[in-house]
């Protein structure tokens, strides 16, 4: 049994409380900023945490990716330009709102969302996490494939309106997987003779390089001027508190969805903000109307939803040690160099480790409504910064990033490599996600593959012998078959369209 | 830059067929059924069959859209300046970084990014050089990131703690 005064102790350390305070403001500062993402945020942030204490790491992170989630909802109400793209789904009713003169309203709902939504995957966290965990460790090889097949297979189908184009970014992914030592027989593979590649790609350099990298090539030529419209708001806290009272079903049923949604690998926040967002227009009674209500109702379940997926994504990522998405997955690997091994052990080994971990959750979702109130306050600042100074620095952060993660300027090298691949890659249309989540999950998954493989000489059917195996095997072939179903249903709906008209 | 979906996949059908066709020189070793070669010969061949599944998609819909779409910043030589010096100036770190040094390097970086963006010079400058003199304090004194010096090896001890 875990002692709550050892949690606390650990937790009572100005240290540790002084790293949070400081990734809460950065969180709330790139959040805050159009076009930089919670993931990049994540990704620039390693070359710090990689020298301190396991704990301020992940602590550090946690925060900075919750304050970064809720920030982008400012500039979305504010300038209709969601900072990242989890708001992206309510940014049209939040910009009504504050045409309206009631920017307080879109915001402080946000405000209040995002917090009560986090809070809520706390507690599923903490409650669900240990009895999973207690079942995860009977787990074989056999089940931990399929679990990363599952994984990969929500990525790819979630991930675009092309189902093959997703498809192709996941092989992609699996292949880049390959490169480096052949995990059962340790036989190098498409190094073409570079010490540079025997380990492998580097994580955080390709995910610097597809999403930040990328995301600067984009931008290069983006004109971006805003002005935020921050004179006629209102006190928040007294505005707010009485009037959100009666979305409270909203926010629990955007905070359960963003639970879930968010524990599925490679569904992250902005498809959970999207899919509650959708169930909030259609299927309940306030969300439906098209009045200030409506727009509030929304914005409550999508906001509760993106905080939510953070927390809900650390279930997977700390029980199986299989991320649910790209900011776990930095998680994951933060956490191996910091010998905090994530999986079912862990909950054996080091519990107090791991319910710190779920109480500086409980700690980043308070803090996000005295430092959201601050930002919002402070927006006007953060828009004074000039952006033709602030991407040149975002620039040389990645650089310098890449480097000292994995102290070789080859690393620095695939920072651009990928960059541009990224940029590629979104402009064509082909989502980045599952390339990520194959990169990620690749190992794990031939791993287990070939160990199964090779125990059962090739007999296929040991891949449903075991019950609980059995069962993600068949979900996973389910799932498969109701995507292609649906594509295909979706396709031929579609032509007959095209034949009536 | 938008390519048309037959360019699409065709990339990906000919990058599945080199690492299926790759992955059959891996040898595995001789007590092991399935060896090295196995998962990629697996996943060479998915990718090179969604790359022809997308040609064939694109067969279907080869004159609707164009062959290539020129992104925005062929628009202009300034435009084309502000895209490409991004991988531009990673591959003059990577190239100069041992020789100049990081203080030198990063300030020329920042300085012509800045620049290129449409700041002035001379601001861009100043602006560069004071950013590069933090960030090398910052990771080489309390990060402990081994950066190199280049001519300035000498004067090292300065910006070190």
């Amino acid at each position: 049994m875990v002692n709550p005064f050892t949690i606390l102790q650990q937790i009572n350390d100005p240290h540790l409380l002084l790293v949070i305070f400081a990734s809460a403001v950065y969180g709330l500062a790139i959040g805050a900023i159009p076009g930089l993402t919670a993931l990049m945020a994540t990704a620039l942030l390693v070359p710090f945490i990689i020298f301190m204490e396991p704990l301020p790491a992940i602590a550090s992170i946690i925060t900075a990716s919750a304050m970064a989630i809720f920030a982008g909802d400012i500039p979305g109400a504010m300038l209709r330009m969601p900072g990242t793209p989890a708001s992206a789904a309510y940014t049209d009713d939040a910009h009504d709102l504050t045409l309206k003169g009631k920017t307080v309203m879109a915001l402080g709902a946000g405000l209040f969302a995002s917090a009560a939504g986090g809070l809520l995957s706390a507690i599923v966290l903490t409650l669900a996490a240990p009895s999973l965990a207690r079942i995860a460790l009977a787990f074989s090889s056999v089940e931990y494939f399929w679990l990363g097949v599952l994984g990969l297979s929500c990525a790819t189908f979630v991930a675009g309106p092309s189902l093959l184009k997703g498809l192709a970014s996941l092989f992609l992914g699996l292949s880049l997987a390959t490169i480096g030592m052949d995990p059962v027989s340790g036989i190098p593979r498409f190094t073409f003779g570079s010490t540079n590649l025997m380990g492998g790609l580097g994580l955080i350099p390709v995910l610097i390089g597809l999403f930040a990298i990328s995301e600067l090539l984009r931008n290069a030529n983006a004109e971006f001027h805003g002005r935020a419209n921050t004179h006629r708001m209102g006190p928040i806290f007294s505005t707010i508190s009485e009037r959100l009272w009666p979305h409270k079903v909203g926010v629990l049923r955007g905070g359960l969805i963003g639970t879930v949604v968010g524990a599925l690998p490679g569904a992250g926040s902005d498809i959970a903000a999207w899919i509650s967002y959708a169930i909030a227009r259609r299927g309940s009674r306030i969300g439906r109307n098209d009045d200030e209500k409506g727009a509030v109702e929304r914005i409550m379940s999508a906001s509760a939803a993106n905080n939510a997926s953070l927390g809900g994504a650390y279930i997977p990522a700390t029980v199986f040690g299989i991320p649910g998405d790209a900011i776990t997955a930095i998680v994951i690997s933060v956490m191996f160099i910091k010998g905090i091994n994530p999986g079912p052990t862990l909950f054996l080994n080091n519990p107090e480790t791991i319910y710190t971990i779920f109480a500086i959750f409980f700690i980043a979702n308070l803090l996000i409504v005295p430092l959201g109130i601050l930002c919002i306050r402070g927006f006007g600042l953060i828009l004074k910064l000039p952006t033709n100074y602030v991407s040149p620095v975002i620039l040389m952060f990645c650089i310098l990033g890449a480097f000292s993660v994995e102290n070789t300027l080859f690393a620095v090298g695939l920072i651009a490599l990928f960059g541009v691949l990224g940029y590629l890659m979104e402009a064509n249309g082909v989502p980045l996600a599952p390339a990520i989540l194959g990169l990620i999950l690749g190992p794990l998954i031939e791993q287990t593959f070939m160990t199964t493989m090779l125990k059962s000489q090739g007999d296929l059917t040991i891949f449903f012998e075991r019950p609980i195996a059995a069962a993600i095997g068949v979900f996973t072939i389910v799932v498969w078959l109701a995507a292609i179903g649906m594509k295909a249903f979706g396709g031929a709906a579609k032509r007959e369209m095209h034949s009536h008209v | 830059m938008k390519v048309h979906d037959l360019i699409v996949g065709m990339v990906f059908m000919l990058l599945g067929i080199f690492v299926a066709a790759y992955s059959r020189t891996f040898a595995a070793p001789r007590n092991l059924s399935y060896g090295p070669g196995f998962f990629p010969l697996l996943v060479g061949t998915g990718l090179s069959l969604v790359g022809l599944a997308i040609v064939w998609q694109g067969l279907r819909n080869h004159k609707t859209s164009p062959i290539v779409v020129p992104p925005d910043w062929t628009k202009s030589a300034r435009f084309a300046l502000r895209f490409w010096i991004i991988p531009g100036v990673i591959v003059f770190y990577i190239a100069f970084v041992d020789l100049l040094g990081f203080l030198i390097t990063a300030t020329l970086i920042l300085t012509s990014v800045i620049a290129a963006s449409g700041a002035p010079k001379t601001k861009a400058l100043i602006v560069g050089f004071l950013v590069a003199a933090v960030m090398n304090i910052g990771f080489a004194s309390i990060l402990h990131v081994p950066l190199p010096w280049g001519p300035l090896t000498s004067i090292s001890g300065w910006l070190i703690w």
